[in-house]
């Protein structure tokens, strides 16, 4: 029976208490003390043993940062894992520098298996024709293609995008899946060719699944209707693999909190089985690159009640993101990665705002303003320089032609100078809900949208 | 004219100061080319892991798939730094020329995979969509008239077969257009009238053929393909390495170059 355990700290974990599920976490602590010496030297400075209680151990264990990821596990894992073959998934942890998340083999099942429990859920089943579409990662659309051919599915099909939205769909009509998966932004920025594709209501898609990022609510009730399909969430992040997907309720994402662990820190019970709070993640599927209570950066709310649709397993909704950001085609950004990369070139720079809008589809996909302080003018072309080569998810987007970049300078002392540490986000089925300070208010995601 | 063979032992030279492989290979640095043993994939079961055949560890960005998910002969998983990324791109974009893309045309390309190959296949097809080209790809069970109908549906310029090299007649395109990915590991496939891109693992890819057309062709700032005077088989050296060097390594086969005709190699 899946409990909420409340810890000594006031955080609380979703887990599973039955003997072999603590004899399991158990082993887990055991490993990672014994492979990894950043783990290892976390636990003995916080007085951890292996022979304490596994639940008091993750308690007490200190939450893992997104720095600590990039600069202390990943370099760790790639010593480790040096002998082995292993692929790798590109992140940066919204950091602007590059970092791989490494996956043996194993891990690679480990994830796998989540990952086919969420394509269950979402209606995958044999016989279906599942296509999935983007602008990149082609490598994460063969990995869920090896989930689907597990499910039994007959044909699986990375469809590229290009800033061509028209041309590159063109082939879906086609295609004719049963199962879409697609990105919240892309799907956006396609729907005024998708939603034509086929007669109103009689697609032959079932279920579209989104990741990544929030699917604005107008979008979701159109896509669901003009296609006639369901539309299920699909929540993970790069660094600790899918996790969580809805069932046909649409009533938050399943997960097994005996594969991936969810923490909550600074929770609040907004009933006796339900809390929200932010969220922590453990990898207990994964033994090679694991991670414990990696800070998500997002708020959630997690509840055990049982959903209508007969599972027992919790169910997580997304209710903010805690981290100031936005997403590029499907990309994920944090307003201080730019401007501390802006930084480099420009180092008394003390102010920045930055406007996404649509740009028309015969020009790319999203115009990025960044608002400069006049003084800093002289440095133009260098700033430009490193909005489109020195941070590695705009590099991508830049030389795909989907992002174009436009430097605004404005007068120093202007009254609107508060202004000028802002993200506005206008673009359509994206910015109307996600407008956000740099200073990290909450933006306004809708619950239930990863 | 390039001096092969004092770029070749200059490429040796630092391999040998910048990795522990290189230098518990050849022990002390080498004078010229004579001193440069050829090797293959058996001689890395002295390295411990990839670190020791690397230049810098924190300039790895990415690896390079093998050709088969569950099968190299390289034991260890082959890393990229941004410069060799570059590199591969450019040859890449060399390649696309010869078999003669016209790249004015935004051509799509359609690439055939199945599971074993599926994350070559993903390597392949960012190579060509950096270039601005929609590059899908199918992930088939090899059966030909499923290879026909996703042509059919995709409806693309160029058919790239990674997988299903075998139902190569089944693709109703023109034979230019449907290009067939050897494998130097394989057996080669013979089939002089398609266009082939050549790979290997570790090099990732070394060149491309147009059809008809018998010789391969590389980069030769970047590559040097040689024959090894012992087995026959050619060999490999990356002339601008500056992550992951490969120094007179072993392909596995015979590639067929403007070298080998002129020297009457092969």
């Amino acid at each position: 029976m899946v409990g909420l355990h409340r810890h000594r700290d006031g955080s609380v974990s979703v887990l599973e208490t039955r003997q072999r599920d603590l004899d399991r976490m158990s082993r887990f602590f055991a490993l990672i003390h014994r492979v990894s010496r950043h783990y290892r030297t976390v636990m003995d400075r916080a007085g951890l043993s292996l022979n304490d209680s596994p639940v008091e151990v993750l308690g007490s264990f200190p939450p893992t940062s997104r720095e600590d990821y990039r600069d202390i596990l990943h370099p760790e894992a790639l010593v480790r894992l040096g002998g082995d073959r292993f692929v790798c998934d590109y992140s940066s942890g919204s950091t602007g520098r590059c970092v791989l998340r490494l996956a043996t083999p194993t891990d690679e099942l480990g994830e796998q298996s989540v990952t086919e429990r969420v394509f269950r859920q979402a209606g995958m089943r044999a016989g279906d024709t599942f296509v999935c579409a983007d602008v990149g990662f082609p490598e994460i659309y063969e990995f869920y293609a090896r989930a689907a051919r597990a499910l039994g599915v007959m044909r699986t099909t990375y469809l590229h995008l290009n800033r061509d939205f028209r041309r590159s769909l063109e082939p879906i009509g086609r295609l004719a899946p049963d199962v879409f998966l697609t990105l919240p932004s892309l799907l956006a920025r396609c729907w005024p060719h998708l939603r034509s594709v086929w007669p109103l209501g009689r697609s032959p898609i079932r279920s579209l699944i989104f990741m990544g990022e929030p699917l604005h609510p107008k979008l979701r009730g159109e896509v669901a209707q003009t296609l006639g399909c369901r539309v299920y969430s699909f929540y993970g992040t790069t660094e600790t693999g899918g996790m969580a997907g809805e069932c046909d309720q649409g009533a938050g994402c399943h997960f097994d909190p005996t594969l991936i662990g969810a923490t909550i820190a600074r929770p609040q019970f907004v009933d006796e089985v339900t809390v929200q709070g932010e969220l922590l993640l453990t990898t207990w599927h994964l033994r090679d690159h694991s991670i414990v209570k990696y800070d998500v950066g997002d708020v959630v709310r997690i509840t055990r009640r049982p959903c209508a649709c007969g599972e027992a397993s919790p169910r997580l909704t997304v209710v903010e993101r805690a981290h100031e950001g936005f997403v590029l085609a499907g990309l994920k950004l944090r307003y201080q990665t730019v401007f501390n990369a802006l930084k480099e070139v420009a180092g008394n720079l003390d102010g920045l705002s930055i406007t996404l809008s649509d740009l028309p589809e015969s020009e790319g996909h999203t115009l990025m303003r960044l608002d400069i302080p006049e003084r800093f003018r002289p440095l133009e072309r260098e700033l430009l320089e490193v909005v489109k080569y020195k941070i590695c998810e705009l590099d991508d987007l830049y030389q795909f032609g989907l992002v174009r970049f436009q430097l605004n300078f404005q007068d120093d002392g202007t009254p609107e100078r508060r202004k000028l540490w802002r993200v506005s986000d206008r673009r359509r089925y994206v910015g109307e809900f996600a407008e956000e300070d740099a200073a990290g208010a909450g933006s306004n995601r809708t619950s239930g949208s990863p | 004219m390039l001096d092969v063979e004092g770029a070749l032992t200059a490429a040796a030279g630092r391999a040998f100061r910048l990795t522990r492989f290189y230098a518990d290979m050849y022990e002390a640095e080498p004078g010229d080319a004579s001193e440069i043993p050829f090797i293959g994939g058996t001689d890395y079961n002295r390295a411990a892991g990839l670190l020791d055949c690397v230049v810098d560890r924190e300039a790895i960005i990415g690896i390079l798939p093998p050709y088969y998910r569950d099968a190299s002969r390289f034991p260890f998983t082959v890393p990229e730094d941004e410069a060799e990324l570059i590199l591969r791109q450019r040859r890449i974009v060399r390649a696309m020329k010869d078999l003669g893309v016209n790249f004015g045309m935004s051509p799509r390309f359609l690439i055939v995979a199945d599971g074993r190959r599926g994350p070559f296949a993903c390597e392949i097809a960012k190579g060509f969509y950096w270039e601005g080209f929609q590059t899908s790809i199918t992930f088939g069970s090899g059966a030909a008239d499923e290879l026909r109908q996703e042509v059919v549906l995709h409806d693309p310029d160029y058919v790239v077969l990674v997988s299903g090299r075998h139902l190569r007649h089944a693709v109703d395109r023109a034979r230019e257009s449907v290009w067939l990915v050897e494998h130097c590991g394989d057996t080669p496939l013979d089939a002089p009238e398609y266009p082939t891109l050549l790979y290997a693992d570790g090099v990732d890819l070394v060149g491309s053929r147009p059809a008809g057309r018998t010789v391969c062709d590389f980069d030769r700032e970047q590559l040097l393909i040689e024959v090894n005077p012992a087995s026959l088989l050619s060999h490999a050296s990356k002339l601008m390495f500056t992550c992951f060097p490969l120094i007179r390594y072993a392909l596995g086969r015979r590639v067929p170059t403007d070298e080998s005709l002129t020297t009457g190699a092969f």
